[in-house]
């Protein structure tokens, strides 16, 4: 049993690492020689990441729970990923703003597991209503996933902290995680855009000084506009739902302990 | 299906693995061939098959929102690209620049606009908008509800849970309409964030009961039922996935970092693929879940998966062929693509579900002349179950 | 062959147990009826018998539960899907898919039945279900009745032996629960599958059971034998069972036929009651030529609508008649593109729905859905402050019967306390007009009393009631007035002895025995009779 514990875990660290690297390879692929005028093979790192970033998803997927779901998570994911993809629709698919706070305060309440899938699900089920289906998907479901798994993990410290702290607490997260998610997904794209700018765009070889960079500059002229929105939005939100949500989903959870099974009254008359 | 009249006669669809076969060698298409000519032959040829085939309800906007989406991106890019970057030798004309500060990056904005960049960025801006529309038209043809079905059985309460929030979608609309208007009959004020409050809880909190209800309405039908044994499979199959994961780490550090050809690197990658199909495959089986075939695949399926596959061989072959005709890069200088009949034939062939589907209908419609009397009458009215 | 061995069972961190040494069994292919006030265990009951409880919910769980020799302790509800059949109460929250087809056909998909015998089962329900034509609808676009059906028909794809229902037809209009009552009816009787079924309407359902069991109030076991034993003794009883006791009548009929073989021997007693004319006062709401359109339908054609200080006026009239449109018309929710409306002296078009809102009170058709304070009072200070009146709610708590629970959270309590504290959170601040939207969907006996004691309290207080339901025993008890909608027009309106007692269809069940129209509801026949009530 332990041992099967810590393979998942393992598993799921290997895995979430491949994630990372897919999005943040830019940075550590600078160093990476060209050769010559034939591009090398790393010119290819956003498609073969992008290839990957799926099967990596699934993995995840199967992984955290997906084998193991019972009827109650299956329905609740459900549910909740149905509210949380239309709370993306508001601010159109550009500014994610609404969307972080159920996950967050999920993964805060339900485990580091099921906020993982709640953030993963969100972004396939808003994919599909808002039409958005493309090959970013899998990349905000790894993102939108850490969003919720990350809460998840912050729950043994912050848990301590009692009720004024843990709201402050995922408010500094949902502040951050806005800012992350934001990064993180224009990281997404900013490889394909391909070599034609000498200011802006991503070639391996380049460095990592002139990576960071370039990117900061990318990231300057597309979103950190949008990010600090979201991210100030992102906080606010928490501020005002996180107590009265997270004593909702306290509640709801405690409504669920397992059967205690006693032995039957003496026999009647 | 209701037929109304009996000499109107509906276009009947795809099985929907056609439709992702189809689907799958128009994406090859569109990556694999960059001669500029390609583009608006793929976007006629998914225009047409998307107003053939298209949906009745709210998944038909899925191509023109996708559309749109491509448009946007490829204009947001060549701005930026145009403003930023200024190799190439046309020159078209010359704007102010504008240099920002160092701590905002040391960019330098304007300058000379190139005709090479503009075109370039162009291009590859609508190639992705050409890749959006492929998924856009596969969309708005194909029921969601049958794409997920399709999906493995290892993944099947992954499909469940989107199923689930897909349903519930329209209900949540409805309800979060109605607690708005009772709280704001009793006396509460919509304005700014703290008023979300009485509606955004409650809507969450009949959302959290009903997902009891439905949780017990999917136990009591069966729901989580396991095989004996299982237990001992997931295991080995998640050591599996561990295994075929590293082996894909290890393949993707070979294809990036070393100088060793292509074919190592890709096939180590192909190894741990491998790897993790073998454990989604044993994951799959001690699933015990069946699935009823809801669609017959027919002959006209074998048509378009044939001209479908056809066209993607065709697209490869000319792109390992004939690349002057396959490729194009507007560097140092701009020039005129090559007209290739070939290329011609490729973009229009993606438009096959449309002809297929027109001479199908034909087919159907003639029959129907044929023997009228025999067109099936509208059903009884709703039934009273007695 | 289901048999309940003193079971005691209590859910997680719940003060009291919900059923104490219950006892019950159910022969193979019966008809038992379950009945009982809201709040007394039958829910729990029919979980309990299904597996739901204790693994669904977990909980202390003592005693037994066979079925068919299988002891549900050790058979979690999956495992006893292809004995029993459970279909729960709203026919919404119930689907896992959106299309008829799937949703039959997911049970049988988890059982891992083979993919031509799926078909074949898939064939034999829709038709058992009268469902063929819906078949390939999306289940957004059914009526309550017909996805009730479906839920009926994705449990019977498991061939089950019995059929567990609570509350199938309490979300209902009247005619979709009689044909729904009458499937299942037919069910029994065709197929030998057994039922049992949980319902407060007991007058649509008595005259089908083989057996009823009874749960008297304060957790006691219930009592259970053929259905008019127990019918004597019940503290729960139809209409005409209760008068039927009051003048000793045996053996007690169940239908209104037997209720009126009866009543022709007693009818020469009875006199017609005096006519008393409401006190009214001035018109409050004054609807001219109202045009609503929705969607790009007319759903309103022209509906001219007066309603007095003082009035109780029922709207009754099939679904999709206009009645709720018209309902949110008056209030405001909807802008009508032709007609004027005056309520409590505004016109809705040029007062914001908030400031209405301290006249006017609405309650809608779930109203435990608009709760979500954490204690009751909270609750209350909410609309009173949002009425711009003092916020103190401990006045409200007095008059609903509520200070008990004032500090508790609301969405805690059983169902019944839930809705009395949802009426007590919409109707604080003293408003002068009341819309109630079905009210009574789901509400026992007990509930109904009570809410139509306080809508005649309001009566003399002077406020202006309309009801939108298709309760007649509601209408007969507490309208003074009643309008028949269809097809977006008000088609007749008057007293509601008229209108009732015109009516051989639309009538309730003392009108329809004694065909006399000053007799509407138990308490009117007794007055009629001479007896005291």
């Amino acid at each position: 049993m332990k041992l099967a514990a810590f393979l998942s875990r393992l598993l799921f660290s290997i895995v979430t690492l491949m994630g990372v690297a897919a999005f943040v390879y830019p940075f550590f692929l600078a160093h990476v020689q060209r050769s010559g005028e034939q591009f090398s093979h790393a010119a290819d790192a956003p498609f073969l990441f992008g290839a990957l970033a799926p099967l990596l998803i699934v993995v995840a997927v199967v992984e955290v729970r997906a084998g193991r779901l019972d009827s109650k998570q299956v329905a609740l994911l459900g549910i909740l990923a149905g509210i949380n993809a239309i709370l993306r629709i508001p601010t159109g698919l550009a500014g994610a703003k609404l969307i972080y706070v159920l996950p967050i305060l999920c993964g805060y309440a339900f485990g580091p597991g099921f906020g993982f899938l709640l953030g993963a699900a969100t972004m396939a089920v808003s994919a599909v209503i808002t039409g958005g289906i493309g090959p970013w998907v899998p990349f905000q479901m790894w993102a939108l996933g850490w969003v919720g798994g990350g809460a998840g993990l912050l729950r043994p410290i912050l848990g301590r902290l009692g009720e004024g702290g843990t709201i402050a607490g995922l408010v500094a997260y949902g502040w951050v995680a806005g800012y992350m998610y934001g990064a993180l997904l224009n990281l997404w794209f900013w490889p394909y855009l391909g070599a034609l700018s000498d200011q802006l765009s991503w070639r391996p070889g380049l460095g990592l000084g002139t990576t960071v960079h370039h990117y900061w500059r990318f990231y300057l002229l597309t979103s950190l506009q949008w990010d600090s929105a979201a991210a100030i939005a992102n906080a606010i939100l928490l501020i005002v739902l996180g107590r009265p949500v997270i004593r909702l989903l306290t509640r709801f959870r405690m409504r669920f302990a397992p059967p205690i099974f006693l032995p039957a009254e003496s026999p009647s008359p | 299906m209701t037929i109304l009249r009996a000499s109107k006669v509906e276009t009947p669809t795809f099985h929907t693995k056609a439709w992702l076969v189809w689907v799958v060698s128009s994406v090859a298409v569109v990556n694999t061939i960059e001669n500029p000519f390609v583009l608006p032959l793929v976007f006629g040829s998914l225009s047409a098959v998307a107003g053939s085939f298209a949906r009745p309800g709210p998944e038909s906007r899925s191509f023109a929102t996708l559309v749109k989406i491509g448009i946007t991106f490829t204009v947001i890019r060549v701005v930026l690209f145009v403003a930023t970057g200024h190799t190439g030798v046309t020159t078209l004309f010359t704007s102010p620049e504008l240099h920002l500060p160092r701590w905002l990056g040391d960019l330098r904005l304007g300058g000379r606009v190139t005709a090479e960049v503009a075109i370039q960025s162009c291009l590859e801006g609508l190639r992705l908008a050409a890749f959006l529309a492929c998924l856009g038209a596969f969309l708005s043809v194909t029921d969601i509800y049958r794409v997920l079905r399709l999906l493995p059985r290892f993944l099947a309460e992954a499909g469940l849970v989107v199923t689930i929030a897909l349903a519930f979608v329209p209900t949540m609309f409805r309800a979060a309409a109605e607690v708005r208007d009772a709280q704001r009959l009793r006396g509460h004020r919509v304005r700014g964030l703290r008023s979300i409050v009485p509606v955004a809880i409650p809507v969450l909190a009949s959302g959290l009961e009903r997902s009891v209800t439905l949780a017990e309405s999917m136990e009591v039908r069966g729901y989580g039922r396991r095989l004996e044994g299982s237990a001992r499979v997931e295991a080995w199959a998640r050591v599996a996935a561990l295994a075929g994961a590293i082996v894909i780490a290890v393949g993707s550090s070979f294809l990036l970092f070393s100088r060793a050809p292509l074919w190592m690197g890709a096939s180590i990658c192909a190894s741990g693929v491998g790897a993790l199909g073998l454990a989604f495959a044993a994951l799959s089986r001690v699933v015990p879940r069946t699935r009823m075939r809801r669609e017959r695949w027919s002959g006209w399926d074998w048509m378009l998966a044939g001209c479908a596959g056809m066209t993607a061989i065709g697209a490869f072959a000319m792109r390992g062929l004939n690349p002057a005709a396959a490729t194009y890069y507007p560097y140092p200088a701009a020039f005129w693509p090559p007209f290739h009949a070939g290329v011609v034939m490729i973009g229009v062939a993606i438009s096959a579900p449309a002809f297929l589907g027109a001479a199908r209908k034909g087919m159907l419609a003639r029959a129907d002349e044929r023997h009228p009397s025999m067109a099936p009458k509208a059903p009884d009215s709703v039934g009273v179950a007695r | 062959m289901i048999n309940v061995d003193r079971l005691t069972y209590s859910y997680p961190a719940a003060d009291a147990p919900a059923l104490r040494s219950c006892s019950l069994d159910v022969a193979d292919g019966e008809f038992v009826l379950v009945a009982g006030a809201s709040g007394t265990g039958k829910s729990t009951l029919l979980r309990a018998i299904v597996g739901l409880v204790p693994h669904f919910h977990g909980g202390r769980f003592a005693g037994r539960v066979t079925v068919f020799d299988r002891d549900t302790r050790h058979h979690p509800p999956r495992e006893l899907a292809e004995l029993l059949g459970f279909v729960p109460q709203d026919p919404e929250s119930q689907s896992v898919v959106d299309r008829v087809e799937d949703e039959i056909v997911f049970t049988m998909e988890n059982l891992g039945v083979p993919s031509i015998t799926m078909r074949k089962r898939l064939e034999e329900v829709l038709d058992a279900l009268g469902l063929s034509a819906l078949r390939e609808r999306s289940l957004a676009t059914l009526s309550g009745g017909e996805r009730q059906r479906v839920a009926i028909a994705s449990v019977l794809a498991a061939q089950p032996r019995c059929l567990v229902l609570d509350e199938p037809t309490s979300q209902l209009d009247p005619l979709s629960a009689e044909e729904l009552l009458g499937t299942l009816s037919r069910l029994n009787h065709d197929l030998g599958l057994g039922v049992v079924l949980a319902e407060h309407r007991l007058e649509r359902v008595v005259h089908f059971a083989d057996r009823m069991a009874v749960f008297d109030g304060d957790r006691i076991p219930i009592s259970s034998g053929s259905v008019r034993e127990v019918l004597r003794a019940s503290p729960v009883v139809p209409p005409l069972v209760h008068l039927a006791r009051k003048l000793g009548w045996d053996p007690l009929p169940l239908t209104v036929r037997e209720g009126r073989e009866l009543a022709a021997k007693i009818r020469p007693r009875l006199r017609s009651l005096p006519h008393v004319a409401p006190t009214v006062g001035d018109p409050i709401i004054e609807a001219k030529s109202v045009r609503v359109a929705l969607g790009g339908r007319e759903i309103l054609r022209g509906v001219d609508l007066t309603v007095r200080e003082g009035e109780t006026l029922a709207l009754v009239g099939r679904n999709g008649s206009g009645k709720s449109t018209l309902l949110r018309a008056l209030v405001g929710l909807l802008r009508p593109h032709g007609g004027s409306v005056r309520i409590a002296g505004r016109r809705p078009s040029e007062t914001a729905i908030e400031d209405l809102a301290r006249e006017v009170a609405y309650l809608p058709q779930t109203p435990e859905s608009i709760l979500f304070r954490d204690s009751v009072s909270q609750e209350i200070s909410f609309t009173l402050r949002g009425r711009a009146r003092d916020p103190d709610p401990n006045a409200i708590l007095e008059e609903f019967g509520l200070a008990a629970f004032a500090d508790k959270p609301p969405r805690d309590l059983s169902a019944g306390e839930r809705l009395r504290v949802a009426i007590a959170a919409v109707l604080a601040g003293d408003p002068r007009v009341v819309l109630l939207d079905e009210p009574t969907r789901g509400m026992d006996y007990g509930g109904k009393d009570d809410l139509a004691q306080r809508l005649k309290r309001w009566r003399g207080e002077g406020r202006a009631v309309v009801i939108v339901t298709h309760d007649v025993e509601l209408v007969a008890q507490a309208a003074t007035r009643v309008a028949l909608m269809a097809e977006g027009e008000i088609v007749i309106e008057g007293d509601v002895h008229e209108i009732l007692g015109s009516s051989p269809l639309f009538s309730s069940q003392m009108n329809k025995v004694f065909d006399e129209p000053s007799v509407l509801t138990v308490d009117d026949a007794l007055l009629a009779l001479g007896n005291s009530a």
